[in-house]
């Protein structure tokens, strides 16, 4: 085969970022025959950096904290458990990448470059949302109702789980649609007596985390073998991780471009035709800007950066960024609310800490929505709910007392744990917003994103139930010393920035339509997390896999019916 | 996935991965082991001086003797907290230094010795005195808070972490110096009886 410059032709989409949606975007489309070039940020990524298994005192710092440059160049990313001196070059260089906030609303925004974006180390909680999500507006009058419903997404749903592979337990519960799902984990002693007792006392459901880990082998890949640090790459590829499934898939194809160091700016539109013609890029390595053609721009480059390219595609007619005709581009702004918690012992449990050699499960418990999903469970002073995640085991306890050979006892005796930690629906507010600073940009020239949020009073009232109810369950379950949590953290923590881009049926009411195409430009696509149009409390990444789907098998029907 | 399934995975993985290494990834050498450095024969403090690393080798060996199981001095603790102290912020520095220096100031205060001169009862019933958080009547204070205790807390924290993250630390936990795990097995009771212990 001829080799051939990816840039002197043009492609059927250029798919911009390679994570968990970009990664779909690309497989679904060129394993349609489409010819697709996916743009990534960063460089690629080997599985020779993976260092799950190396122990913590080869490197320099062990992770101490204060310790080593990474923290210099990171001060943001290393708010994130993840970003560690085992993989921070797998985050950005925050001094490299600024964005702005108001002095007293901070956002912490934590991200990836890299081939597979934060698929490399992310949380893998997957749950799916349902109609009391996609209906919210119907059930409490705040917002806007998602222009889809479960019944519309199910089947992509189906297609993500049984690709992906989500370990999981079916509970038919109301507030939470069960999935296809691979054999769950297993529970520890605590947890089974926390779900009884929470049963019994509340009548709520705690079942096991549902993860994105398999349980078995599955679609090539291995059955997970427990040692519990998943954000550090896994040499099994058990846990689901685009640049070794979806993005691999699609360059298998033949019918992919992946281009590496591609610094997405902007969206090039032919005004003529109001359609888009390509995108500009710059060239991570030489700063070189480039232009790549192509019949469709399919932007998947995570909800914040999605929009921070549309808002620089402004041209011509679209003066306040591409797709901007409602005003509403960059506006309602979400993250989950994370904060509120208990956590106790539960000394009735004997159990030894598991060996640092032994097996250990990297996924914990979910306690099921329970508040606002029915009449009967509608609160008097907020709207919407919370799930908790969290788990109970014996732990090594360093936090013990004293000193010598007592405390050498104490720490290997260990003590029993339980933790919950609550996600709470962030309500879309349009005065949360991101927007262009027009006085930062990047090292790459391009201007950066200003970025306005707090959470609200329904976050802190939901925060206060949930900081309650937590200290109920542990109550009930016979748990000691509870220390109870009700603080709301600041914004981005959750690391499941959503919206700035909703979707919607109405172009003065919502930025795209339910295919995450703009309303104002027929062949450029928002998606990923920013079409939400609420945030649900669920973990986000499977319904963004399957929105994209969805999108994408509408997409190749047009590419079909030659309407593009 | 077994043990030998595990290592031929990891072969296989490493193998493919050789021809497709990406420019800019950090790669941690084979063999790469920060450990080793410390273990160096020719090793001295870059952070601290002479006297401050005895103070922290005596006090770490006190804090987490060696038993049945090797302790503090045996983990070199002092050695890798002086480097991780070098790259500290200022602030953290200052703060360590004056935890330690107090051990000094309060060994000489009631022993009349700096503390590595304690004898084994002395240094044991000097960190009995300063290990807790309620005020011990024997050193006569009657404040609330009591700064003995909380310098003791300040270095406790340090030696800890040094301690527990290194190979005697982790061995301690249970570290065999292999990586797979194995399979989570839960809990193995029969259904209700889970919360018979």
């Amino acid at each position: 085969m001829m080799f051939q410059d990816p840039l002197t032709r043009s492609y059927d989409a250029i798919v911009v970022g390679s994570g968990a949606t970009g990664g779909w975007a690309a497989k679904r489309l060129s394993e349609a025959g489409l010819n697709v070039a996916l743009l990534e940020a960063g460089r690629d990524v080997s599985p020779r950096e993976f260092t799950e298994h190396k122990p913590v005192f080869e490197l320099k710092y062990r992770n101490i904290a204060g310790a080593g440059d990474w923290r210099k160049t990171r001060p943001v990313q290393t708010q994130c458990y993840a970003c560690t001196e085992y993989n921070y070059d797998w985050f950005v260089n925050d001094l490299e990448n600024p964005y702005s906030t108001p002095p007293d609303k901070p956002f912490s925004w934590q991200r990836i470059r890299m081939v597979g974006g934060r698929t490399l180390c992310w949380a893998r909680q997957s749950y799916r949302l349902g109609d009391l999500d996609f209906k919210a507006a119907s059930h409490d009058g705040y917002g806007q109702d998602w222009p889809v419903s479960y019944k519309d997404m199910a089947p992509f749903y189906d297609i993500a789980e049984e690709y992906v592979g989500i370990s999981g337990a079916a509970e038919a519960n109301d507030a939470l649609p069960d999935g296809h799902f691979l054999p769950p984990m297993k529970m520890t002693c605590g947890e089974l007596h926390f779900r009884e007792s929470v049963a019994k006392n509340f009548g709520r459901t705690v079942t096991i985390g549902r993860t994105a880990i398999l349980t078995e082998a599955h679609n090539g890949r291995s059955a997970c073998h427990y040692c519990g640090t998943c954000e550090r790459g896994c040499i099994s590829y058990s846990y689901f991780s685009s640049p070794f499934t979806t993005v691999k898939d699609a360059l298998k194809t033949g019918k992919c471009t992946l281009l590496t160091n591609a610094v997405v700016a902007n969206v090039e539109m032919d005004p003529a035709t109001n359609l888009a013609t390509g995108v500009t890029f710059v060239d991570g390595k030489t700063r070189q800007t480039k232009t790549i053609r192509a019949k469709t721009v399919i932007l998947c480059a995570q909800a914040l950066e999605s929009t921070r390219i549309l808002l620089n595609s402004s041209s011509g007619s679209h003066t306040a960024g591409l797709g901007n005709s409602s005003g509403l581009l960059g506006r309602g702004l979400m993250d989950h609310s994370t904060g509120a918690g208990a956590a106790g012992e539960l000394p009735q449990f004997k159990n030894a800490p598991d060996p640092y050699s032994g097996p250990h499960r990297a996924n914990g418990i979910y306690v099921i929505r329970y508040r606002n999903t029915s009449k009967a469970t509608r609160q008097p002073n907020f709207i919407r709910g919370y799930g908790f995640q969290g788990g109970a085991g014996a732990v090594f306890n360093f936090e013990a007392e004293g000193f010598g050979a007592a405390y050498k006892d104490a720490v290997k005796t260990g003590s029993y744990r339980i933790n919950l930690g609550a996600f709470g629906e962030s309500l879309a507010r349009d005065e949360n917003f991101v927007s262009i600073d027009p006085n930062l940009k990047d090292a790459w020239g391009i201007p950066a994103l200003h970025i306005s949020m707090t959470h609200g009073e329904n976050e802190r009232l939901l925060h206060e139930d949930a900081a309650a109810t937590a200290a109920e369950m542990l109550e009930a379950v016979g748990a000691k010393n509870i220390e109870v949590r009700s603080a709301v953290a600041e914004p981005g923590m959750a690391i499941h920035e959503l919206g700035t881009a909703r979707m919607g049926d109405d172009p003065k009411t919502s930025v795209t339509d339910s295919y995450c195409q703009l309303h104002d430009v027929k062949n450029v696509f928002a998606m990923d997390g920013a079409c939400f149009v609420s945030s649900a409390c669920q973990n986000p990444t499977l319904t963004m896999m399957a929105i994209t789907i969805r999108a994408c098998d509408h997409l190749i029907d047009r590419f079909k019916k030659n309407e593009i | 996935m077994n043990r030998r399934e595990l290592l031929r995975n990891s072969f296989l993985t490493i193998g493919a991965a050789a021809v497709t290494l990406p420019a800019g990834a950090r790669i941690f050498p084979a063999g790469e082991d920060a450990w080793l450095a410390l273990e160096r024969a020719d090793w001295t403090p870059v952070f601290l001086n002479p006297q401050q690393n005895e103070t922290l080798l005596v006090l770490s060996d006190a804090m987490i003797p060696a038993t049945d199981t090797p302790g503090a001095k045996a983990a070199l603790v002092n050695r890798f907290l002086d480097l991780v102290l070098s790259a500290e912020p200022v602030a953290s520095q200052n703060e360590f230094l004056e935890s330690l220096a107090w051990f000094d100031t309060g060994a000489t205060e009631r022993y009349k010795a700096p503390f590595v001169k304690l004898t084994d009862e002395e240094k044991q019933d000097f960190l009995n005195l300063v290990a807790y958080p309620h005020t011990h009547p024997r050193w006569g204070s009657t404040e609330t808070s009591f700064a003995g205790h909380e310098h003791f807390s300040m270095m406790k924290r340090w030696i800890v972490s040094a301690y527990y993250s290194s190979p005697v630390g982790l061995k301690e936990q249970g570290w065999d110096g292999w990586a797979a795990r194995g399979t989570f097995s839960g809990c193995e009771h029969q259904p209700g009886e889970h919360k018979a212990n």
